[in-house]
């Protein structure tokens, strides 16, 4: 970098506080971001305009790999399903089912989308409370592996079964109480009550389907390793019991998803560096529990994981432009950002990392991150140490590739351009602004008006 | 069946197993009628007292019982005068034949060859008192191994030679040539089959029993320059005491020098024939293909001692500690995606990315040594009084243990005596012993005890991660990242091959019906209406190797498009083609002889394996792009389409499905 003359240092008249000299010495630095793998965020905003979703094809495939060597160098037979509702861009999709991923589809729709993005029917998990009749056809008719959450779904898969003149292999959905997890016991059979046991017994009963695997999700954003260590030996308990009881060799367990990214709720104590444990220490937990399998090694099931957060929230960035910047009654500064909650449905639970692209001079002072709506939800951040930025400064919220594009709305203004930067600095659209024609295509008129 | 039996009776006088080989050996003993007649006596009686008595099936019907019996029955028409008796002469010494070579066969630890035959002919001169004929002139010298001195027999028999193999005309050329040079030089008279002695004992050594090369055609040479001399001493002596040596001293020099050989410390130039011998031209095709696939050192098969991928920090004969008689030796550990080996300082052992990980059995075997208890070393420091660390050792082969070592103590789950298969746990990765950061160190070697000397290292199907290629074999270098192959488990159920089943598939305007059968060996074949191709399945690929059938058989289309599949889509592979296949038929007897003298492996075809929505394609392509190969696996019938393009000319199958196939009510709806 050649030398830059001193940057422009905007006056600000703050009263001598002595809090601000506390035994956690001064607010650190906020480290600029000016390129994105080798892109400078100038370009990416000349060429596709704020704000602007950017993914990392580099970031995508490292931390598939990551998750993928943690498992395959802990457990002999390993498949990393890929959790379609959490960002199901095609091109997304593409980038990880080309590293060998398999698709987790939760309803009809997202099950259409895996196919048409190439992957073989037989490579999907479907998951998810609600799968009508045809969706239950179209599925055992592709070999796709459905993941039983009630009684009434057993019946409906048994009819479906018959229909089509299959015996298809299933897996059961379980629930169950791990330490320090709330329970997600809207989900599947529970496992301690005994109904899961009654669910395979039905099951059995029934003769439609074949139980080929379990299933438990604990829940998500889990930032202690150790929940899934109880969920794997738990598993492999109920697992052992099938087979010495009814004679039952399963071809998988499924323990959901739930690695934590490297973002930070508002609610947690450490930030994320700290906080998210490594897929290592993921991998080494559910390795032990599932250690308590009795099958001989060489029947050993396919230990599979369906994450979707863990793998590409840090691939995505949002980059949004600062609009206005004011003072509050309170004193506090605020910024106005041409991005909200519209595009950016996860800051309703993270303190996303905000951080400019160019190196900013001067105090941070408490800021507040509005975005542009005309409505008093839309708080991007309540609060952070920002150093003073002009209007027209963009910011890059980092960590935001899970779930926003997917959960945005098309609320007051269109939804913006996502791009996607593949190797040596190529970039090109995984999905276009929005305009106008966008929504007239779906509206129509009644012929009365 | 029992024609056959009886052919291959004939044929394998000329070491053949080819039935119209034997049938120009039998069409060469008819030269002289009554001769022939015995001699068919002999092998019918022979035949049926072999097939009565139940002896091994597989053996009687190669016609390994049955050529002494053809010789004895000659022999004893040529020695009386046709009568009733000489023919009873004849029917009696067949199964006397046929119980000596048995009893040979099970006791000594060479082949029996015509050593039976050689007593029974002296039983004969001495019965009937005279002299079997003595042919003059070199066709009338190849009859008359046949009992019948006339040069239309010898002619027949050159001609059987010729057509079982050109190497092996050469090798019989070059013991005549020897044969000649010798009488030229020594001047001696020789002894009646002076000539078919050497003749035989060159093919026998040079491509029966050891494979084609320069190295077999030194020692046939040799072995034929033995034979002339055994047979000018043995000669006199026969004469002397009214018994002729015949084709004794071909017996004894073979013998002698099959069991030399076996004295050797590596079977290596010449390379002894591993399976059943063929002709020279098969032996020599089935063991370059086998060299180039799976290198010839070891019969086990190594896989990577450790789940997932893995990196090579210090490999055979590299580094500080894998020298001298311990330099095959490979250190493995894990590299994040940064290249580093640790997290953080790495400043203790837990920081390092190998620490603690699984560390499994990288073939079958038993345990036969386990070390616990030695404790993890702080980072940098080496503990040099237990060097090994916490080590487990296997048994695999005689002579042949794998070891690893600096396990973490307390880690390890087997006990000795254990029997482990193949990716069974043993312990964990640690850093117990010479180890200054965790990491883990296997070898092979020649003993169970801790430090002894290493064997040279190899992997076996495992996958060159920074390549994307499959290593049939691979001792990898510094850097080299390694794992095991990552099975598929519907590639692998739609390629398994059932027992029992039968495939219809189209050629052109012809259909043929391919079956799956196992042999009494327990060994799987394929099989169409023209010949047989045997194929090995594992967990997690399939080999097919050397179709045993003519040219027209569709089998060697599957041998090239289907030659070996992993089961994990994404991989690249190469698998050498026998240099055969790929010859025109014109050029090959010229091929054949010369491939003895220069080493030609075959044309090496680069595969890869992809999946679709229907199922996985195989595309091959050999790198001077003579050959292209493809195939279609469909999810649900296995292979569906073959496809062979040599030079430009396509051979292409196509698999009839039944009609019915997909509402099947038995289908399984996953794989």
């Amino acid at each position: 970098m050649t030398e830059l003359k001193p940057a422009y240092e905007r006056p600000l008249l703050v009263r001598h506080e002595s809090g601000l000299m506390n035994k956690y010495a001064r607010v650190q630095a906020l480290e600029p971001l000016q390129a994105i793998d080798g892109v400078p965020v100038s370009t990416l905003l000349e060429t596709y305009g704020s704000p602007l979703f950017v993914f990392s094809e580099k970031t995508l495939r490292e931390r598939y790999r990551g998750l993928h060597d943690a498992l395959a160098r802990r457990w002999p037979r390993v498949r990393i399903a890929w959790s379609y509702k959490t960002n199901y861009l095609d091109g997304i999709c593409r980038v990880f089912h080309d590293e060998g991923a398999w698709a987790e589809v939760v309803s009809e729709m997202e099950y259409d989308k895996a196919v048409a993005n190439g992957v073989d029917p037989s490579h999907i998990h479907f998951n998810g409370p609600y799968k009508p009749p045809a969706a239950l056809k179209k599925a055992f008719a592709g070999g796709a592996m459905v993941h039983l959450d009630h009684f009434d779904e057993m019946l409906r898969a048994e009819s479906a079964a018959d229909e089509l003149g299959l015996r298809p292999g299933v897996a059961i959905r379980l629930n169950l109480a791990a330490e320090g997890v709330p329970p997600w016991s809207r989900f599947g059979f529970n496992l301690e009550s005994g109904q899961a046991m009654d669910a395979v017994r039905r099951l059995l009963a029934g003769g439609k389907l074949e139980l080929v695997g379990l299933h438990c999700h604990l829940g998500t954003f889990l930032l202690d390793p150790a929940a899934y260590h109880v969920a794997a030996k738990k598993l492999a308990g109920f697992a052992n019991q099938l087979r010495s009881e009814l004679g039952i060799r399963l071809e998988f367990i499924d323990l959901g998803g739930g690695f934590a990214s490297h973002n930070t709720l508002k609610a947690q104590y450490l930030p994320a560096a700290q906080a998210t444990p490594s897929f290592e220490r993921y991998a080494d937990a559910i390795a032990e529990g599932l250690a308590e399998l009795d099958a001989p090694p060489r029947e050993r099931p396919v230990l599979v994981v369906e994450d979707g957060r863990a793998l590409v929230d840090d691939a995505g960035s949002l980059i949004t432009t600062v609009h206005a910047s004011k003072r509050l009654p309170d004193g506090r500064r605020a910024l106005v950002l041409d991005a909200g909650v519209n595009v950016l449905f996860t800051s309703f639970w993270y303190r996303h990392d905000v951080v400019p692209t160019r190196p900013i001079a001067g105090l941070p002072e408490p800021t507040v991150l509005y975005g542009p709506l005309c409505m008093n939800i839309d708080v991007v951040r309540d609060q952070l140490l920002l150093p003073p930025v002009e209007v027209g400064e963009p910011l890059v919220l980092r960590n935001t590739g899970a779930y926003n594009v997917t959960q945005w709305m098309q609320f007051i203004t269109y939804r913006p351009a996502v791009v996607l930067i593949g190797k040596n600095g190529q970039h090109a659209l995984l999905r276009k602004r929005e305009t106008l024609e966008t929504l007239k295509e779906r509206e129509v008129i009644p012929p009365w008006l | 069946m029992a024609l056959s039996a009886l052919a291959r009776s004939y044929s394998q006088v000329l070491f053949s197993r080819s039935e119209l080989v034997g049938g120009l050996v039998l069409l060469a003993t008819f030269v002289a009628p009554w001769i022939g007649l015995h001699g068919l006596v002999a092998a019918v009686t022979a035949l049926g007292v072999a097939v009565a008595l139940g002896l091994r099936e597989e053996v009687t019907s190669e016609g390994l019982y049955g050529y002494n019996a053809v010789l004895a029955g000659l022999a004893a028409g040529a020695l009386f005068a046709p009568s009733l008796l000489s023919v009873g002469i004849a029917a009696l010494v067949g199964p006397v034949m046929v119980l000596a070579t048995a009893g040979l066969r099970s006791t000594l630890g060479v082949p029996p060859l015509t050593v039976p035959f050689v007593l029974a002919l002296w039983a004969l001169v001495l019965l009937s008192g005279t002299p079997p004929p003595r042919p003059d002139g070199l066709l009338q010298t190849l009859g008359g191994l046949l009992f019948v001195p006339d040069a239309r027999a010898g002619v027949l028999v050159a001609l059987a030679v010729v057509l079982w193999s050109r190497q092996g005309a050469v090798l019989a050329l070059l013991g005549l040539g020897l044969a000649r040079g010798m009488l030229w030089a020594t001047g001696f008279t020789p002894p009646p089959l002076f000539e078919v002695n050497l003749a035989l004992t060159a093919v026998a050594v040079g491509g029966v029993w050891f494979v084609p090369s320069r190295s077999s055609v030194a020692v046939a040479a040799l072995g034929a320059l033995a034979t002339g001399l055994v047979g000018l001493a043995l000669g006199p002596m026969g004469e002397r005491l009214g018994l002729p040596v015949s084709i004794l001293p071909f017996d004894l020099t073979v013998w002698t020098v099959l069991l030399a050989m076996r004295q050797r410390a590596e079977d290596r130039a010449p390379k002894s024939v591993d399976a059943i011998p063929g002709t020279p031209e098969q032996n020599l095709s089935y063991h370059t293909t086998r060299a180039a696939r799976f290198g010839a050192r070891y019969a086990v098969r190594f896989r990577a001692p450790v789940l997932g991928t893995w990196v090579v920090t210090q490999a055979d004969d590299d580094g500080p500690t894998h020298r001298a008689a311990w330099r095959h030796a490979i250190d493995l550990e894990v590299q994040g995606p940064e290249g580093l080996l640790h997290r953080g300082e790495g400043s203790v052992p837990t920081d390092w990315l190998c620490y603690r990980l699984p560390v499994v059995a990288a073939a079958d075997g038993t345990v036969v040594k386990v070390v616990d208890g030695v404790r993890d070393n702080p980072i940098g420091q080496v503990d040099l009084d237990d060097n090994w660390g916490n080590v487990v050792v296997l048994w695999h082969a005689p002579g042949l243990y794998s070891l690893v070592a600096h396990l973490a103590p307390g880690s390890i789950e087997v006990r000795e005596g254990q029997q482990v298969r193949q990716g069974d746990p043993l312990g964990r990765c640690g850093s117990s012993g010479r180890s200054p950061h965790p990491h883990l160190h296997f070898q092979l070697q020649g003993a169970p005890q801790i430090g002894s000397p290493t064997l040279p290292l190899e992997l076996h199907d495992v996958v060159d991660d920074t390549a994307g290629e499959l290593r049939s074999t691979w001792s990898p270098k510094t850097g080299d990242r390694v794992r095991n192959p990552e099975p598929e488990p519907a590639l692998a159920e739609a390629l398994e091959l059932r027992a029992g089943s039968t495939q219809r598939w189209r050629s052109g305007e012809t259909e043929a019906e391919v079956e799956v059968a196992i042999d009494v060996f327990g060994v799987p074949y394929l099989a169409d209406g023209a010949g047989r191709l045997v194929y090995a399945a594992r967990d997690d690929l399939l080999t097919l190797f050397a179709p045993v059938a003519p040219e027209r058989s569709l089998l060697h289309v599957w041998r090239a498009a289907l030659a070996r599949v992993p089961f994990e889509p994404g991989l690249r592979w190469a698998d050498p083609l026998p240099p055969l296949a790929t010859v025109p038929w014109m050029a090959r007897p010229l091929w054949e002889v010369l491939s003895m003298f220069a080493s030609w492996r075959g044309l090496t075809v680069r595969y890869a394996l992809t999946s679709d929505g229907t199922g996985w394609v195989v595309r091959g392509r050999s790198d001077d792009g003579t050959i292209e190969t493809f195939a279609r696996i469909d999810r649900r019938d296995g292979p569906v389409e073959l496809c062979l393009t040599l030079r430009g000319h396509t051979r292409r199958l196509e698999r009839v499905r039944p009609p019915a196939a997909s509402a099947s009510p038995a289908l399984q709806g996953v794989s």
